[in-house]
């Protein structure tokens, strides 16, 4: 039943922000990004906050799960919020205990970068939230196509990553095999010290790496038999087609762009 | 003319210290929308030709030339792969996409076919194979049968001429061999050239020719009633025919005139009816289990899978039985049953949701109870255990267990000798030799042995024969047998009904979650239908018996052991012809 471990964090769904094209997705992400940077005033940062919200909202993924974003990022949101608050020097102090001093600037410098920090991870999860790895693979491969042209091997990495992706299942199933009967002689995963917990991958290890080369060695006869010959000539079933949906997501982002840049 | 036209074809592999000859001079002609068949023993050059018909491998000597295309010729490589399409054994290992029709979409995707014929041909081919309601489905959540449906229709959309089937059933359930055969079947009807590799005889059967390899050579090829015809040939190959032929052969040997060879067991019944008649039944003497203290017992065991998600599955359902030391209990069930959830709690690997597991008596899941005595106690070999070796030398890994244990030096030595003595393996011979330089019959062996060496009473085997060769089935459960002679309860999850029919005390039979019969095998396997509607099959001997019986010959209807049958059909044949019984043998069980 290991098996029916989802990879990444992709919450499947057919809203509009699902629908988008992988690229445009891709290059939005980043828009994104830039805006966030740009904004410098208050009202820029509730811009940006209406306009996640808004996606989260059109994409009808469950506040929960994008929360579960933040979750492991919480510590160094903190973190950062601290350090910026206790040591930035400058400015009108407002609070002061032995060697910390809080200024007002301070104060506001760390709320923004927190904010910030916020809104950045907010935006790269809505993306692989609504995005399948298969579709964000395939968006990277064809964004790096003009790669190609300094030699990067782009549609390697691309089916790599695809190959990956087919097999974590499989050899998650079959770690938790080789789990059982190792257990069933007598191995033990889970007690000893450090150095005693690293022996006792042993018997784990070496047949899973054995049977992830013959498995290696197998899929290889297989994509031969099936004409694999590289990414040279090679056409896709699935051609990526910019929608009408598209530019206006486009649109949006450019108007939070330019809202952002006239000095908010 | 000959779409495939291999002569004289040698080939061999070069290790480190040695050099295989894999192929001696293979010569084999097929002709267009011909269905053939190979077969023969592991390491007899099966696969290592198949290879050979698309050009994977390219001959040392000798030709194959493929649609008119030699495969030496660098130029015609990719043509020949497109016309002459694989299909492998392993379903897992064939798959590059992570959603099914992506996958069928590779081969085209590789040979440059637009995008939009790519559309039609990929919905074409998994109509073909009825998978497009999966189309849009992980490969990591089908079947087996299923997943090689897919690889077929990956094969299929690049509109290939011949496509080479690798013993695509060796590493299935019935249900899903009955898939791949049906879909084989199908595609040669429409036109399509066939090569089937196979350890399943039965397969064979289907094909309009069989050639038998051995030792890197075509031994022979002819027509499979030929071909099983003919006993020198199948002992040289070393083959065992499907159960209706060899009692054909016996019958024979014996000289009773049961006509030409059958290939269906209905050719056989037919065959017998030349000399039938009888009046009296011999009661068939029933296995009586052993009786020793080891037991085991479950009583209202649950089990939920991923309990409050998405992927909650229920495994089993309010699961009550008793086994008691010594005996052979086999376990059947479709795919997804629940059996190897149920001995993954006996074995202690599994917490129950609730209810409870007692092995000696014991409860396991109490928490002062000792692990390590229930690692004495009971050893289980999962699906292919060779999969679990590790160490360097097959002493060491053997040797795994008992140490974990904290057996002493001396006794170690001792068990791992006389675990590998059980599984007929050579101690002096093979115990410095690195495990993974071992055949894959010999791998598992060792495996079992590995278990074995921790001298459990109670034996736990889930598929021990599954991917093995015909000989090398034979061989591990006649292995299996002695142990259970020797007086270890044997539990065991198959497929092969007739091995559980030949050898089991007692037969469970699981379905959705539940055992739906726990009877003696004879009872068990009397109840055909009812196994049928549960995607289950029956032993070969039963479907003949059945078939005797109405064919108006007065056998027992219980029947599922060859000898059994063997030993009543003579008798009333013998009595057909001088008018009364004559030497009525027993069964000697």
């Amino acid at each position: 039943m290991i098996k029916n471990v989802t990879i990444g964090q992709y919450f499947p769904g057919n809203s509009v922000v699902h629908r988008i094209d992988p690229r445009m997705k891709l290059i939005l992400v980043v828009a994104v990004i830039v805006a966030i940077f740009l904004a410098t005033s208050w009202i820029g940062y509730v811009a940006i906050l209406g306009f996640l919200l808004f996606t989260i909202l059109m994409s009808r993924v469950n506040l929960k799960f994008v929360a579960r974003g933040l979750k492991p990022l919480w510590f160094i949101i903190i973190l950062t919020f601290v350090l910026n608050t206790f040591f930035y020097a400058e400015g009108t102090i407002i609070a002061s205990w032995w060697i910390f001093k809080i200024s007002q600037e301070g104060l506001y410098n760390a709320i923004r970068l927190a904010v910030r920090l916020v809104y950045l991870i907010t935006a790269t999860t809505l993306l692989t939230l609504t995005t399948s790895p298969i579709a964000l693979t395939d968006g990277m491969e064809r964004l790096m196509k003009p790669l190609k042209l300094v030699r990067f091997p782009v549609h390697e990495l691309a089916m790599m990553m695809t190959i990956a992706m087919r097999f974590i299942p499989t050899l998650l199933e079959e770690t938790d095999k080789i789990m059982k009967a190792q257990t069933a002689r007598g191995a033990e995963f889970d007690s000893g010290n450090v150095l005693k917990r690293a022996k006792g991958m042993v018997p784990l290890l070496v047949p899973l790496f054995v049977s992830a080369f013959r498995r290696a060695d197998e899929l290889a006869f297989a994509m031969e038999s099936r004409c694999y010959n590289g990414g040279e000539g090679r056409t896709r079933m699935k051609v990526l087609k910019f929608h009408y949906r598209d530019f206006v997501s486009a649109a949006v982002v450019a108007g939070l762009i330019v809202f952002l840049a006239f000095g908010f | 003319m000959n779409i495939i036209n291999a002569s004289d074809v040698k080939y061999s592999y070069v290790g480190e210290e040695k050099i295989t000859f894999a192929l001696t001079g293979v010569t084999m002609r097929v002709g267009k929308g011909e269905f053939v068949a190979i077969i023969g023993h592991n390491g007899s050059g099966k696969s290592t030709f198949a290879k050979h018909i698309n050009a994977l491998y390219l001959p040392e000597d000798g030709s194959v030339v493929v649609d008119g295309m030699d495969t030496a010729d660098e130029k015609n490589v990719w043509e020949i792969r497109r016309r002459a399409g694989m299909v492998f054994q392993n379903p897992d290992n064939q798959m590059v996409a992570t959603i099914v029709e992506e996958d069928v979409a590779f081969g085209p995707e590789n040979i440059g076919v637009p995008p939009k014929e790519i559309r039609q041909r990929v919905d074409e081919a998994l109509e073909i194979v009825d998978m497009t309601e999966y189309k849009e489905r992980a490969p990591h959540m089908l079947s087996g049968g299923q997943k090689q449906r897919v690889a077929i229709a990956g094969v299929l959309a690049m509109h290939p001429e011949i496509i080479v089937f690798d013993e695509p059933t060796a590493m299935l359930d019935p249900e899903g061999r009955g898939e791949v055969m049906e879909t084989a079947k199908m595609l040669n009807k429409q036109g399509k050239t066939i090569v089937f590799i196979t350890h399943y005889m039965v397969e064979a059967l289907e094909a309009d020719r069989v050639f038998v390899m051995m030792g890197g050579a075509m031994i022979a090829n002819a027509s499979p009633r030929e071909i099983f015809a003919n006993q020198d040939v199948l002992k040289e190959a070393g083959l065992m025919p499907p159960p209706h032929i060899e009692l054909y052969h016996r019958l024979k040997n014996e000289g009773y005139d049961v006509g030409k060879c059958p290939l269906t067991i209905d050719e056989l019944v037919r065959n017998l009816k030349i000399c039938r008649d009888s009046k009296k039944q011999k009661p068939l003497p029933q296995a009586k289990p052993k009786i020793s203290d080891m037991s085991i017992e479950v009583k209202g065991l649950n089990y939920t899978y991923m309990p409050n998600s998405p992927f909650e599955a229920v495994a089993l359902d309010d699961v009550g039985v008793k086994i008691d030391g010594g005996e052979f209990v086999g376990i059947i069930g479709h795919t997804g049953s629940g059996k190897t959830t149920l001995i993954g709690l006996i074995a202690g690997l599994l917490k129950p949701t609730s209810g409870k597991v007692l092995v000696d008596g014991k409860d396991i899941n109490e928490k002062k109870y000792d692990r390590k005595e229930l690692r004495r106690h009971v050893g289980v070999v999962f699906q292919y255990p060779e999969h679990q070796l590790f160490e360097e030398t097959v002493y060491k890994d053997i040797a795994f267990g008992p140490k974990k244990a904290g057996i002493s030096e001396e006794e170690t030595q001792r068990r791992v000798r006389h675990s590998m003595e059980l599984m007929e393996i050579d101690y002096e011979e093979i115990k410095d030799l690195s495990p993974f330089e071992l055949s894959g019959g010999q791998k598992r062996r060792v495996a079992i042995a590995g278990v074995l060496a921790l001298e459990p009473e109670v034996l736990i085997l889930d598929e021990p024969v599954a991917g093995l060769d015909p000989q090398g089935r034979a061989h591990l459960m006649k292995l299996i047998n002695h142990l259970s002679s020797e007086g270890k309860t044997i539990i065991m999850i198959t497929h092969s009904m007739d091995d559980l029919a030949e050898n089991a005390h007692r037969v469970l039979v699981m379905k959705q979650a539940k055992i739906i019969m726990d009877d003696v095998p004879s009872k068990v396997f009397g109840r055909a239908d009812e196994l049928t509607s549960s995607g289950l099959d029956v032993p070969c001997v039963a479907k003949i018996a059945a078939k005797v019986r109405e064919a108006g010959f007065e056998v027992e209807g219980s029947m599922i052991k060859l000898r059994d049958i063997e030993t009543q059909l003579k008798y009333m044949m013998d009595k057909a012809k001088s008018g009364k019984p004559a030497k009525a043998g027993g069964s000697d069980d």
